[in-house]
Order: structure tokens, then sequence, then C-alpha cells
């Protein structure tokens, strides 16, 4: 199931600092982090909705899900 | 109704390396639609019946059996009366084909995939199952954790859900009766209970070797230590940590699997542990994890911040529990020796501000001859403890090299010898011999001891007793 609602702002994923740029970086080279489908649903593989860009040209994302990468 | 009538699942994970042989059990049929923390199936449910494997009446069984018994496990300890999504949590047992599952703050969705054994279904696994209701179990109890940018926490997570499906694997008596028979009362070995998701694992492995262990998804049996995530690889070899949320959750799960089997030889006091104690045990861990979880700040740093607060909660559950749950997550790393030492309830307000420096000694050759004196309060002792330092004048400069391949400086005599007597405590190698306050110290259990602490007219001093091959210390 994918939830299309917007995030509360303070659910967004800026990528603002050391930790949370390390963090998103981690989650897009794992393919954890996808924009939604024609079909306005989230990739299986994806954990993460890119919703947005920051200046720097990293994406903004909103978590959507826990687990999916059960493989690691 | 399902009032007196018996349906047969999976005990834990059917995947054993023997296609066809996992373990059942006949079980009373659950209610899945039970309040508090009740679950929801799209389909009417097949009958209450034994069913045989590979039908989906015996899958619908079996995960509903071991979504019952896992909720009704939380709900009793955290407690939880509903979840955070609201009072019905919806399962979606086969969405279609990939080898995965996830909770999404919607529902428990599950999938099916080729293996080289037939086709594997992710919500037949109990481990599997058990795991994602610990995603809904921990985001009900700490919700800021969903969205936040932390490599810790979002491993935390994940290690939270494993950690579930273990201890609701442990509400089985018959399972605890075998896991014991299994690991002869030493549970902090490889056995079915260590290991989670066999069945994925073996599906995984031949599309992706390194991806999963040997033996399974993941195994709570492991020897990792701590390193900022921060400065892994976003991805690794399934022997090696990564930042990757799963991958960095085996730390914090074998740390907490090896105080299972800390706390559980605690309660056995060296006897053969019963499975009433193992289940005592499992509790016991399931209430300290929730009591330091539900304390803890949301910050970078989280591993150290749940492991400090476990420390503590241990504590208000049994007194003789913190000194083994605080060497755990000192030889984890997941905690330093001084963070350890600092847990609020056990801060020793001994002011040692004096007590480092150099102090001549009278030791006789073939000692080195000086003795360094270092804070000890964090090892558990009263005074300051008395090393010998390497101290001896360098004859020519050698230095080791660091990662990026240059020269790293060599620490002083005294950072090596604090250093080292670090690396000894942390690893449980140093024999109190009756000095200073037990409640203070790390209880390690049974282990080879390579020195001893020892008092003369000078005060406590370090001494080695033996050398050895080094490999039982873990």
């Amino acid at each position: 199931m994918s939830d299309p609602t917007p995030p509360p702002e303070d659910e967004r994923i800026v990528p603002n600092d050391r930790e949370s740029i390390s963090f998103v970086k981690g989650l897009v080279a794992a393919g954890h982090a996808a924009r939604l489908g024609p079909d306005g649903v989230l990739p299986r593989g994806a954990t993460h909705e890119i919703v947005g860009e920051t200046p720097g040209g990293l994406p903004i994302l909103v978590r959507r899900r826990f687990g999916g990468g059960m493989a690691g | 109704m399902t009032n007196g009538v018996q349906i047969s699942a999976w005990e834990d994970d059917p995947g054993n390396g023997v296609p066809g042989d996992g373990v059942r059990v006949t079980r009373p049929a659950p209610d899945v639609g039970r309040a508090p923390l009740a679950f929801s199936f799209p389909a009417p449910a097949p009958a209450a019946a034994v069913y045989q494997p590979g039908t989906p009446e015996f899958r619908y069984w079996t995960a509903a059996e071991a979504l019952r018994r896992g909720a009704d496990f939380w709900a009793a300890l955290v407690p939880l009366t509903r979840w955070h999504i609201g009072d019905v949590l919806p399962v979606l047992l086969d969405e279609g084909e990939d080898l995965n599952a996830y909770y999404d703050r919607q529902a428990l969705n599950f999938f099916h995939g080729d293996s080289p054994d037939g086709t594997v279904y992710s919500g037949e696994s109990p481990d599997i199952i058990c795991h994602e209701m610990g995603h809904a179990i921990l985001d009900t109890i700490k919700p800021q954790l969903w969205g936040a940018a932390s490599h810790e926490t979002a491993a935390f997570h994940e290690s939270f859900a494993d950690i579930s499906g273990i201890l609701s694997a442990l509400q089985l008596p018959s399972l605890r009766t075998a896991i014991l028979a299994d690991t002869r009362g030493q549970i902090y070995r490889a056995s079915r209970l260590s290991r989670l998701a066999e069945q994925l694992g073996a599906a995984i492995r031949a599309v992706q070797p390194d991806a999963v262990e040997s033996d399974c998804l993941r195994n709570a049996v492991n020897s990792f230590t701590y390193e900022d995530p921060v400065d892994l690889p976003p991805g690794a070899p399934a022997s090696q940590l990564s930042s990757e949320a799963h991958s960095f959750s085996r730390l914090f799960t074998g740390a907490a699997f090896e105080i299972l089997g800390g706390l559980l030889n605690a309660q056995a006091a060296g006897g053969a542990p019963t499975e009433a104690q193992l289940l005592a045990v499992g509790n016991d861990l399931g209430r300290i994890l929730v009591d330091a979880v539900k304390a803890a700040a949301v910050v970078p740093n989280w591993y150290a911040q749940v492991a400090a607060g476990m420390v503590q909660t241990s504590a208000a559950v049994n007194p003789a529990y913190p000194p083994i749950v605080k060497a755990v997550f000192v030889r984890r790393g997941i905690l330093s020796l001084h963070s350890a030492a600092q847990a609020p309830k056990f801060a020793n307000a001994v002011n040692l501000a004096n007590a480092v420096g150099v102090v001549a000694a009278a030791a006789p050759s073939p000692s080195l001859g000086v003795h360094l004196a270092l804070p000890a309060e964090h090892y558990g002792l009263d005074e300051p403890l008395l090393v010998e330092p390497a101290a001896q004048q360098r004859p020519f400069m050698a230095m080791s090299a660091a990662g990026d391949a240059t020269s790293l400086q060599p620490a002083s005599s005294s950072r090596a010898a604090t250093s080292y007597v670090d690396d000894l405590f942390r690893r449980g190698r140093v024999d109190y011999a009756g000095q200073g306050k037990p409640e203070h110290q790390l209880n390690h259990g049974r282990r080879l001891r390579s020195h001893r602490v020892v008092k003369d007219h000078e005060g406590l001093k370090l001494q080695r007793v033996l050398f050895d091959c080094g490999l039982c210390c873990r």
C-alpha cells in the first residue's frame, strides 16, 4: 500500500548536516529512495519517497514504510 | 468463534535447510480481531482447523497465530491498547511477487517469490511476521523515530523488529524447550532462535549470495562491534557492517541477544536453565528495552542513548542485571567504558581528579620499573589502578598506517596504557579478585582472565596472569 497524502513538514528529511546528508546518500545509493511511479505508488524496494530537492541537489525525503529492504 | 478449536502452524521460520521440514505446532485458534492490538484481514478467515503446509489456509493460520502471540506479548509488556494508526492494523498476506515484507503505517504487507525450493511466502514465516509487527509496535511506542534522519534510529527500528521476532518466539513453550536442548542451555549460540528468516534468506542467497548470511537472513549471534555509521560504506557484503539499516541493525541485535544469554545465566545461577527462566528473562529483556526506548532522546547516537537507558532500567528489573548489560554494551563498543560507568544510576561520586600521574614504583625487576596510575572508577574500582606502561625509550620511530595509508602517530605511553587497559576490561579479561564493588563492575560471565587486580602497600595493581591464544573470548 502507498500513502499519497502530503507529509507534514516535520516528517520531511532535509539533508542539511553531516548525519542527515550521509543518511540520505545511503538511501539513494541503496535504491531505497524513489519518486512515486506513474500509478502513484512507491516502488516496492523503496522506503522513502523523494518529495523535493535541496539547493545543493540532494533529494528531500519522506519515510513511507519500514522493511522495504529485507535483504539489507 | 474459535474457542477450543485447534489449528496447525509453523513454530518458527519454516526454512531450516531441508525443504518442507519446518517444525509444526498445534495451537488454540487465535482471535486476530481481539483488542488490544487487533488485526484485520481483507478476505474472510478460513475455518479454524488443522491444515496441511503449502495451503493458503495453513499460511493464514500460521500468520494469525504468530501475530496474536506477538501482539499479546507486547500489549501486556509495554503496555499498549492500540496501534499508532488506530485500533486495528490491517494485514495483507500476499501482495504479489517480491522477496520482501514491510510495514507502511497502513498495513503489514507480505509477498511471495521464487526460491530453489519452490515458492516462498514471507507471510508464512513467524520470524518475518513478528519482525514486521515489531515495526508497528515500536512505531506505537516511539513514533518520533519514523522520520528521523539518522542511520542509528533507522537501524534500531530493524533491530527492534528482529528482537520482536525473537521475544515473540520465546512465548512458545515448545520452542523454549527445544532451544534449551539444542544449545545445552547456552542461549547465545547459533540456533533456530538466533537465526532469523532462514527460508527468505535462502531465496535471496540464490539470487545474491553475499546479500544475506550463510544460514539465514540475519543471525543474532555475531561479533560486530561499533563503528560510526557515518564513516561506514552505504552497502557491504553480509559479512561486514555497512550504514544500511538492516546491516547496521545486526550490531544492536547481537548485543541484545548476548544480554539475553547473560541474563539467563544469571537466573540459572550455575545450574541448567529452565524454560520458565528463559521465558522470564525474555520478558525482562523486553521490559528493559521498552523502558529505555521510552526514555531515550531521539539523537544521532541513538544506540548509546538506548544502551545507557537499558543499563539504568535493568536495575529496576533485577539488581543483578546492570553489570551484565553494561559488560555487553562495552564489549560491543556501543557504550564507552566511561559512558557505562556514568550511567546515572551507577554514577560514582568519588572525585578522581587527582588520580592521574606517574608515581615511582618499588616493583622489582623484571618489571619496567615504573607505574602509571590510571583513573579506575569506570572499571568499577574504588581507587586508581597502577599499571606498567610501555615507557622505554624508542630506538627508532615506527608508525602504523591509517585507512588512507598515511602514518598514524604512535600513542604516548600513557595513552597506549589507557587504551590497552580499557580493552582488557571491555573484553572481560581482568579478574577483579574481590577488589572494588561488584555492583559497579562489568560482569562478563565465565571468561578466561589474562590479568588480575591485586592490592599491595602501594595500592591496586594490574598483574598479568597468563597469555592465551585468544580464541575463547566471545
